[in-house]
């Protein structure tokens, strides 16, 4: 008995190891290449803020795909602040890193720093928010598009001809911000078709959701007949949400808002506190970002010689076609195979 | 006050109020909807805590101090609370933990400032750094905590509604008539007053001045952690990016604004109420009248200069009133 679990064993220990023997010495012309190219080279990777849910998310996909593939992955963050963001990206581009990774806050801040990183040789990766400059690639949402989803809903949900009354109110971020400034402009754009849609409010909060609790709080007191509240973020507009609901209003007032649906706010679609959400899966774009990555590492074209886009696609979320599925968490993303 | 030096003399709280009226007045007058009960309770709702906050700060401006930290602490301390419960931890007792962690940092800024002397704007400047650093490093992963749903029963203490009156304005209130009996009427308060108009001659009339500077900062920390928890539980998340934001100068704002001069020793409670409230009418008036956020910021720069201008004007300062160590 003992002789034969040795013997299949041994068996299974070879069969094995000649599966594993023969997939890193098959070449299909491009594979060995491939796993040769990834060894040694260097990404850098600057984030907003380590403790933020999308830089996590970002963060977790690549140390994944680094590990996976054997590149050496260094991500650093600079705590919401641009100066701090500038210092790093100037440091990172004098160390040369084959390529570097930036999550914009802003989109004039570090237009002339990827002017230099092109200039220097090094392959830039805008992620998530996109500067003025262009690079070697744009990986993430389209925020005029997320805008665009959110205000179209509000208009056909709040529309008299729906036999609501048609006023909306907005809860801006804050004015100068790239996504807030874009999805303004979004909303202008749609409301311009619609003349029988009156905005009673536009007034920031500047992404506090306590301020966002005063803001609207005031607001649904002042018009009663409200028909629906429109965010720019559900950080913020979870304070949207809780003056919704203390005045009573929750189902009544229609709210829609935007996020990355990271699991503690995708619990608010299922218990109603957002009656609609525009989500931008961040596994979605960790997962095109890793791709932006592997082939810029691959190619040898000089930097910034071909830049090029990929807008990852909003989705509607709702109570309705709500699933647990949707919604993400950074073990999650750290679960993603990339051999 | 008003009867010093035999003539009278109008105090700047004084002013605020007289402002505070005439805002109210305007906006009853024009803005339609604005004196209905529900709008005037949302107005000190909005207000509440930012209220609560300013009634540790100006305990710690009253007794020759101030606390930059206050948002700090507050922020991070309910952070964790809300990442304790997060991970399982029974509410009360990340409530008690909180508490705890909030106590100690007072204690360490009083020690800070009372024994090895460092002037306190700078002691909780630096705190706050190390408040923030610490917490993100140890206590708190993400920017952005949320309430766990089952910790939802305890939404009620500051987003709830008792006889028509939300909670959050029924905890500032209850905060203000302690902060009243603590400053009117127990032996510490009344040492803070005098400390904030003389620390040596304090000193000299036997008062423990140190120790009662601890005091200080531990009666502010703890406000803000009130404050905290009311801020969290009316929108059940807290972002720890409020450290970066501006708030402590809306802080300090109701407080200069209600006439509590950051020389020290002068006024109290009622001077922050009026602060607040002031703040509370503008606040609401311009979100009714939908006023744009870069103008919204610049009404309530010119109304605290106006304040400041005015106060200048009608108490001007000479040898006599002003005070070593005013800013």
């Amino acid at each position: 008995m003992r002789n034969w679990v040795n013997t299949v064993l041994a068996a299974s220990a070879v069969i094995g190891f000649g599966a594993v023997a023969a997939a890193s010495e098959y070449d299909d012309g491009q594979s060995v290449k491939y796993y040769d190219t990834f060894k040694g080279k260097k990404v850098v990777l600057i984030v907003i803020s380590s403790g933020m849910d999308i830089a996590q998310g970002l963060a977790a996909g690549l140390t994944r795909q680094a590990q996976d593939l054997g590149y050496d992955l260094s991500v650093r963050d600079y705590n919401w602040n641009n100066d701090q963001g500038a210092q790093a990206i100037s440091q990172a581009i004098s160390e040369k890193p084959d390529v570097l990774v930036v999550q914009n806050l802003d989109m004039q801040a570090y237009a002339s720093l990827f002017k230099r990183a092109t200039k220097e040789g090094v392959k830039a990766i805008q992620v998530q928010v996109k500067s003025t400059a262009n690079t070697d690639a744009y990986v993430g949402v389209d925020w005029y598009q997320v805008a665009h989803k959110n205000i179209s809903k509000l208009v056909s949900v709040c529309s008299p001809s729906a036999g609501k009354s048609g006023k909306i109110a907005i809860l801006q971020g804050t004015p100068n911000n790239p996504t807030n400034f874009i999805g303004m402009k979004a909303i202008a754009d749609v409301l311009k078709d619609h003349p029988e849609i009156k905005v009673v409010s536009d007034a920031a909060a500047d992404w506090d959701a306590s301020k966002a609790h005063g803001v609207v709080s005031t607001v649904l007191k002042q018009t009663p007949d409200l028909c629906g509240y429109l965010g720019f973020w559900d950080g913020q507009d979870a304070g949207m949400a809780a003056a919704v609901a203390e005045a009573g209003l929750k189902g009544k007032v229609f709210t829609t808002t935007s996020g990355a649906a990271e699991k503690s706010t995708c619990d608010k679609i299922a218990d109603g506190s957002f009656d609609n959400y525009v989500a931008y899966g961040i596994p979605d774009v960790a997962r095109r970002l890793g791709v932006a990555v592997a082939t810029a590492l691959q190619q040898t074209t000089k930097a910034g010689s071909a830049p090029y886009a990929d807008y990852v696609g909003a989705r509607e979320l709702t109570k309705a076609t709500f699933s647990p599925d949707q919604c993400w968490t950074v073990d999650m993303i750290k679960q993603i195979p990339w051999k | 006050m008003a009867a010093e030096r035999g003539n009278w003399r109008i105090t700047q709280g004084e002013i605020v109020l007289a402002i505070s009226i005439l805002l109210f007045a305007v906006f009853a007058v024009t803005l339609r909807g604005f004196l209905a009960p529900d709008n005037l309770l949302a107005l000190i709702q909005n207000v509440s805590i930012l209220g609560i906050m300013g009634l540790g700060m100006a305990i710690a401006i009253i007794g020759r101090g101030i606390d930059l930290s206050i948002v700090t602490t507050m922020t991070m301390s309910v952070a964790w609370v809300l990442s304790l419960t997060g991970h399982g931890v029974p509410p009360l007792t990340a409530v008690a933990a909180g508490l705890v962690f909030t106590v100690s940092m007072g204690i360490i800024t009083g020690i800070l400032v009372a024994y090895v002397e460092i002037p306190a704007i700078f002691a909780t400047l630096a705190l706050a750094s190390v408040v923030y650093g610490f917490s993100r490093l140890a206590l708190v992963g993400e920017d952005l905590i949320y309430m766990p749903p089952s910790a939802d029963w305890t939404r009620g203490f500051g987003g709830g509604v008792v006889y028509g009156v939300p909670t959050s304005v029924i905890v500032f209130l209850a905060m203000a008539a302690l902060g009243f009996v603590f400053l009117q009427f127990t032996k510490p308060g009344r040492f803070v007053k005098a400390i904030g108009d003389n620390p040596l001659r304090a000193r000299i009339a036997g008062i423990p001045v140190r120790p009662i500077i601890v005091v200080q900062y531990v009666v502010s920390s703890i406000s803000g952690y009130v404050a905290g928890l009311v801020m969290a539980t009316l929108i059940g998340s807290m972002n720890t990016r409020q450290v970066n934001s501006t708030m402590v100068y809306d802080v300090i704002l109701v407080v200069v604004l209600g006439g509590i001069g950051l020389s020290g020793g002068r006024g109290g409670v009622r001077n922050v109420l009026v602060g607040t409230v002031l703040i509370g009418i503008l606040l609401n008036g311009m979100t009714i009248l939908n006023v744009p956020y870069i103008l919204q910021n610049l009404i309530k720069g010119v109304i605290l200069l106006v304040a400041i201008i005015v106060d200048s004007l009608i108490n001007p300062r000479d040898e006599q009133t002003s005070q070593q160590g005013d800013i």
